[in-house]
């Protein structure tokens, strides 16, 4: 027998640089967090932040998340078309590439393929969709993606908090990995 | 003997005056270029029999070899009509109607008592003349009437019949000459023409029980081309093409096409559509369409065909079937557009089901996640009353995630498209993830109860979907308990039937509110609920699914008392074959046997 709770996403673990507290507007992480217990977790290649790539061409998804993550201490680059999305990884290769399935130059699970093809040992690539067909979630997957997420059914923080085990599940990155 | 002889000849010229009396009143009731040129031919041949009663004269002698003449060129006029006849064919005709008239006029005048021989031989000259103008026609309709429906074969084969016996008759006359003077020669011939005259007449205007024997070979076809039409056809397009196809067969026409009100062919049969197109324009252009009107809610279309040589050869028999089928063609028109209609009104709103459902995705994803931050703290704190509006607002913005994501399903369950992804799990960890999702809906006032068998619950599910049914029933348990209450939700496995019933101590549900609780959009609206939001879709969501798995919900309600909504499922063997009975029974509050309709 147990009685449910409400399951807040209050509040948010923590962040590289700033503890929330409730009534605070947060305090700097002292040095031995970032460094000890949550290294591994806020620390992408070579001890430099995590470095999300989200690829959205909506404005407002990609403001709050870009608000969220810069709060968790990631760094965020956002591209609004698959294009821009390539450019960016042929320069700082992300740890992350959240990809949105309706772009403005050609559809999400074309910049996948075209990740496959192009970047081989891409980072790991999740699918954040306002789409949630089967047959979309099937052809995403079959593509390499780690995870196919419905954008409405998730919140920003839930993203944070299962970013780390994405980015450890995804390893090399490439198809197949899911 | 001799007055036998006199009744017969009375009696066959008055059947072929009655004959031609009779043709020309169906001329007069339906005036044709070709039905002028048949009755032209008969009422001379009507003539000829009356003048012949009359006593001889030479000029009467003139009229009737002039009118017989006329009688056989009129014929080979009627064929005219249906194949022209080549310029050089069509003079020759003209040429051998006057040498042959000549030749009569000088064998009834200035040769009457020249040699028998020469007599005989113009009167030869005449028959044969006589016997060219009717025999092309005759052989002519014999052989086309192999492709023509039932009963215009039949009718083209009894002229042609008609006509040949009366050739044979006159040749037979001429030739046997004095031999077949004697009184009874006279009877058989005189009696045989007469049998020409009702062969020539149901030929013209057959009666309606040889019509029905004619057509009975073909009355199956018909039938099935009639219930293809009213029942099968399952477009406006394949409809009007098997509509042209049976027009063309049933009129025995060379082509057939369907003309819509607007003008449009969408249906054309042994012809292009763009020369369909044409003809379509212009109607009157050409003689060979015979049209019958479609009377169509939108407008009047057309069913057309186009006559073939010798098609229509009799006019209105085949226009007024065409025109009775022609209501057919109407009515199965109609109900396909009616059909065709209300499933495109169905497809729009699965569709606008589906497009509004994604396109709300998107503002509920930015609503959802600023509510959280907002929560969260991490745009910056927020004094009580705004934490409370927050999160209210998180759990309006939930409810319509969940109304957004019931009109999906519902979508994706109407296209056929719903597949469920089944897996071994246990029931007891769905239910506990459904009743943290509800939690967000409980207030201070209500109490849920978690009551779950200590063994594993194995079932065979859609883990996702399971998990909604059961928030779906729970979340039902809290909005209809506005007073509050316990809600207890209980898991069960007994007898290959696992079971999540969901109790609840709120409205209940009134007795004639029962048989729409499942339907889609199917919501009881009473003075305690009609202030309650919903979509009407979660149960008959819910019941889809369930029985998508296999099983079901079942409710029992008692109005003002509460109700349990019951899942039920197909459960898994219990590991290692035991019983988790005694789990059961311990805790059985709710059992199978409280479940009813």
């Amino acid at each position: 027998m147990a009685t449910g709770s409400l399951g807040s996403d209050w509040p948010d673990a923590g962040s590289a640089s700033w503890i929330w507290f409730p009534d605070q507007s947060g305090v700097p992480a002292p040095a031995w967090i970032t460094k000890g217990v949550l290294a591994h977790r806020l620390q992408g290649r070579e001890g430099l932040p995590i470095h999300v790539l989200m690829i959205e061409d909506d404005p407002s998804i990609a403001d709050m998340y870009r608000l969220q993550f810069e709060h968790d201490g990631f760094r965020v680059t956002v591209a609004t078309t698959g294009e821009v999305g390539f450019s960016t990884l042929s320069g700082q290769a992300p740890d992350l590439v959240l990809l949105d399935l309706l772009l403005p130059d050609r559809s999400g699970f074309e910049v996948l393929a075209t990740l496959n093809e192009r970047f081989p040992t891409h980072p790991p690539v999740v699918i954040l969709s306002n789409y949630g067909e089967p047959s979309m979630i099937d052809r995403g997957r079959s593509l390499g993606a780690i995870e196919y997420l419905v954008k409405s059914r998730v919140t920003p923080s839930e993203i944070v908090r299962r970013i780390p085990a994405w980015i450890e599940q995804g390893g090399g990155g490439g198809p197949g990995k899911s | 003997m001799t007055q036998a002889v006199v009744l017969a000849q009375d009696l066959t010229a008055a059947g072929f005056v009655a004959l031609g009396a009779a043709i020309a009143y169906h001329w007069y009731r339906d005036r044709g270029r070709a039905q002028a040129k048949l009755a032209l031919a008969l009422i001379s041949l009507a003539l000829v029999a009356a003048l012949g009663r009359l006593p001889s004269s030479p000029l009467l002698s003139v009229v009737v070899i002039v009118a017989f003449m006329l009688s056989g060129y009129f014929v080979l006029m009627f064929r005219n009509e249906f194949i022209p006849l080549r310029r050089t064919l069509y003079r020759a005709a003209n040429v051998l109607l006057g040498v042959s008239i000549l030749a009569g006029i000088l064998d009834v005048t200035l040769l009457q008592r020249a040699n028998p021989i020469l007599v005989t031989l113009l009167g030869l000259v005449l028959i044969t003349a006589w016997a060219i103008f009717t025999g092309e026609p005759i052989v002519r309709f014999w052989l086309a009437s192999n492709g023509v429906p039932a009963v215009q074969r039949a009718r083209m084969r009894f002229l042609s019949l008609g006509f040949a016996v009366l050739i044979a008759i006159l040749f037979v006359d001429v030739l046997g000459g004095s031999r077949l003077q004697s009184p009874t020669a006279i009877i058989v011939t005189q009696v045989l023409a007469l049998a020409v005259v009702p062969i020539i007449y149901v030929s013209l205007a057959p009666p309606s029980l040889l019509r029905r024997i004619w057509r009975m070979s073909e009355e199956n076809a018909l039938r099935d081309a009639m219930q293809d039409l009213l029942i099968h056809s399952p477009s406006r397009e394949a409809l009007a093409d098997r509509a042209a196809f049976w027009a063309v067969r049933l009129f025995g026409a060379t082509a057939g096409f369907v003309v819509d009100p607007d003008g449009k062919v969408i249906a054309a049969s042994g012809i292009g559509r763009d020369q369909a197109t044409r003809l379509a324009a212009n109607p009157g252009q050409s003689g060979a369409i015979v049209r019958a009107p479609l009377h169509l809610t939108e407008g009047q279309g057309w069913l057309c065909v186009i006559a073939g040589d010798f098609t229509p050869v009799f006019g209105t028999e085949e226009v007024s079937q065409l025109r009775a089928y022609a209501n057919s063609v109407s009515a199965g028109l109609q109900r396909v557009g009616v059909t065709e209609r209300v499933a495109g009104i169905e497809k729009n709103k699965t569709q606008f089901l589906n497009l509004a459902s994604h396109e709300l995705r998107g503002p509920v994803t930015v609503m959802r996640g600023y509510v959280s931050m907002l929560q969260g703290g991490l745009l910056g704190q927020l004094n009580e009353r705004g934490r409370q509006a927050a999160g209210v607002m998180a759990a309006k913005v939930s409810e319509m995630n969940e109304l957004i994501e019931e009109m999906i399903e519902a979508a994706r369950l109407e296209e056929g498209a719903l597949t469920l992804r089944t897996a071994d799990a246990d029931l007891r960890q769905i239910a506990s993830s459904a009743a943290d999702a509800v939690t967000p809906l409980l207030d201070s006032r209500h109490r849920l109860v978690l009551d779950l068998p200590d063994r594993r619950v194995r079932v065979k599910v859609d883990a996702d979907r399971t998990k909604t049914i059961i928030a779906n029933l729970l979340s039902n348990a809290i909005k209809y308990s506005p007073e509050g209450g316990v809600i207890t939700c209980q898991v069960r496995s007994r007898a290959g039937v696992a079971r999540v019933a969901v109790t609840d101590e709120g409205l209940g549900i009134p007795r004639d509110g029962l048989p729409t609780l499942f339907t889609r959009f199917g919501r009881v609206i009473t003075p305690e609920t009609q202030h309650l939001q919903g979509t009407g879709l979660g149960l008959f969501l819910g019941r889809q699914l369930a029985r998508m798995h296999g099983g079901d919900i079942t409710v029992a309600t008692i109005e003002g008392k509460g109700s349990t909504f019951t899942l039920q499922l197909p459960a898994g063997p219990p590991p290692n074959g035991a019983s988790d009975g005694a789990a059961q029974a311990a805790k059985n509050r709710i059992g199978p046997d409280a479940v009813k309709r």
